[in-house]
């Protein structure tokens, strides 16, 4: 198989990166050219992208805009924390290279309509992480468009995390939410309704191709120091509508190490007029007991006591909870249906245009939770 | 995504409740800090506040907080209404009726503490409402009215409303 695709990665090591680059890597189709990121990027970060670079065997270019002068770099796939990531994404699109970005798109609405505006004038195609390649998600989504549940009337959904070592919060008093929200991601950790709620957000969207109405939310910070400390929370509970009254809740959240047999819950329960079907990612499956030692969670790593990154787990010895063993159909890597896409010349079904209503949610779901009232989308500019 | 079928006997409902308070009682999931709750039920008229009520008492007494708010969505006609319940503390709950088809009269329940969780599938149990549908065991009428008038405005509603500012200005 050619070589089709030229990869320029942003960011390194302590970023989704580690995985995404991974995937493509992995893929005929593609050769890694470079790692970058902006200029004026701290030690540390400078520091774990040449890491990342060591790792994968390509060079770093320590300047953005001099890696996106490389020809051969039809694609970027961006993992920059999410305070940098609207302006990089901007940059990449103006110099006419596909995106691949991790979620959740960008903080601010504003950046978001900038990248889209930018995508579309560069006339590139894009993708944000989701989990609409994952088969039981194409097998929902047959399902409803074949109207085998007949009228749709609700969707509740929960996506949990299963780690960090939970039960260090100090509970008692209603969190009080900022907005607009200062910061995402931190060392010790990240806006988990974003993070995590991103993923719900945009599988109901891309199912049910409705528009969002309104939201109301509340977020907690119900388990993790860590979160409390920075003022950012490790919970999130939204109860929206769609166009036509579609009732939506989603739960999303990091809930701790030991709170569930697998990676967490990730559920979807779709609520018909003739049928009720429930997607849950980790059925089917199979219940393996052992007289093996018992799993328990990894040593806490001093960079990453949430379990956020690859490279660290696997430096604790992170071993796989053996208990649930699930086989559902084989999933194709999100960088590979990118790559599908652009082979047949299509725009990804989750482009930035799409993303971009999922950051209008999450904007949104911060004002409410901030103001305690519902919010109406769409949100004015 | 799947459907399951599961042939149990019939439990009262009040059993699943008794089991899950005793699992709290022992303090393994730490304090109780959400619960989301649903279930599918053939119901009608008074008898879906009803029971949307006693729900949320279950929940609430689960959490052991006092409700401070609540905020509707559905109605009787749409056969589903789900409630979020916000109590003092900060802690949550969302409740949910479905009744159209399901998979049985099954609850699918989370309940997460900050130490641990307790999951059930409704297809893990099939269970019988004895103690909901029984004439001695009526819903708290507090919360009655407050489930209707949530379900009335679509917005985010007080346990107690505010007192009306009448005739000042």
């Amino acid at each position: 198989m050619n070589v089709r695709y030229g990869i320029l990665c942003v960011t390194g090591s302590h970023t989704h990166q580690e995985g995404y680059a991974t995937a493509f890597a992995a893929d005929k189709r593609c050769r890694l050219i470079a790692l970058t990121d902006e200029a004026k990027v701290d030690r540390r970060r400078r520091d774990l992208n040449e890491r990342l670079a060591r790792r994968l065997n390509i060079p770093y270019i320590p300047d953005l805009d001099k890696a996106l002068g490389n020809k051969n770099v039809n694609v970027v796939c961006s993992c920059a924390p999410p305070e940098r990531r609207g302006r990089i994404a901007v940059r990449c699109a103006q110099a006419r290279k596909h995106l691949y970005l991790d979620k959740s798109l960008v903080p601010q609405l504003r950046e978001a309509d900038d990248l889209v505006a930018a995508v579309q004038k560069g006339r590139v195609k894009s993708h944000m992480f989701s989990f609409i390649s994952q088969p039981w998600a194409r097998e929902a989504k047959r399902l409803l468009e074949a109207k085998r549940l007949g009228t749709l009337l609700a969707i509740h959904a929960d996506t949990f995390f299963s780690k960090g070592r939970n039960g260090t919060a100090k509970l008692g008093t209603r969190r009080r939410e900022e907005f607009p929200p200062q910061r995402h991601q931190l060392i010790e950790a990240k806006r988990e309704m974003d993070n995590c709620g991103v993923y719900p957000i945009t599988l109901i969207r891309w199912l049910t191709g409705r528009r969002w109405r309104t939201v109301y939310c509340v977020t907690g910070n119900y388990f993790f120091q860590e979160h409390q400390k920075h003022n950012v929370e490790d919970f999130g509970i939204i109860m929206a509508t769609m166009d036509d009254g579609l009732s939506v809740t989603i739960g999303s959240g990091r809930y701790g190490w030991t709170s569930h047999p697998a990676g967490g819950t990730n559920r979807v329960v779709l609520v018909g007029s003739a049928q009720t079907l429930v997607i849950d990612a980790n059925r089917p499956r199979l219940e393996v007991y052992t007289d093996e030692t018992p799993w328990t969670p990894p040593n806490t790593h001093k960079e990453d006591p949430m379990g956020f990154w690859q490279s660290t787990m696997q430096e604790v010895h992170l071993r796989r909870k053996p208990t649930w063993s699930i086989f559902g159909g084989a999933a194709q890597t999100d960088a590979a249906y990118f790559l599908d896409r652009l082979d047949a010349n299509r725009d990804s079904e989750i482009n930035v245009a799409e993303a971009a209503l999922s950051t209008e949610v999450l904007v949104a779901a911060y004002r409410s939770a901030s103001r305690r009232e519902v919010v109406t989308l769409p949100l004015a500019r | 995504m799947h459907h399951f079928v599961y042939i149990f006997p019939m439990i009262p409902l009040a059993n699943f409740h008794r089991a899950v308070q005793t699992t709290l009682a022992s303090k393994r999931l730490g304090t109780p800090v959400f619960v989301r709750y649903q279930y599918h039920a053939i119901l009608k008229g008074a008898a879906i506040v009803a029971r949307l009520a006693k729900t949320t008492a279950v929940a609430r007494d689960w959490l052991g907080q006092p409700l401070e708010r609540v905020l509707a969505q559905g109605s009787a006609a749409r056969r589903h209404i789900s409630l979020l319940l916000e109590f003092r503390g900060g802690v949550t709950a969302v409740v949910t009726w479905i009744g159209t088809t399901g998979r049985g009269d099954g609850v699918d329940l989370t309940l997460i503490g900050n130490h641990g969780v307790i999951y059930h599938d409704a297809g893990d149990s099939t269970l019988w409402d004895e103690a909901f549908t029984s004439d001695d065991a009526p819903p708290e009428r507090d919360l009655v009215t407050l489930i209707e008038r949530a379900i009335k405005s679509g917005r985010p509603e007080p346990l107690a409303p505010a007192p009306r500012q009448g005739g000042q200005r």
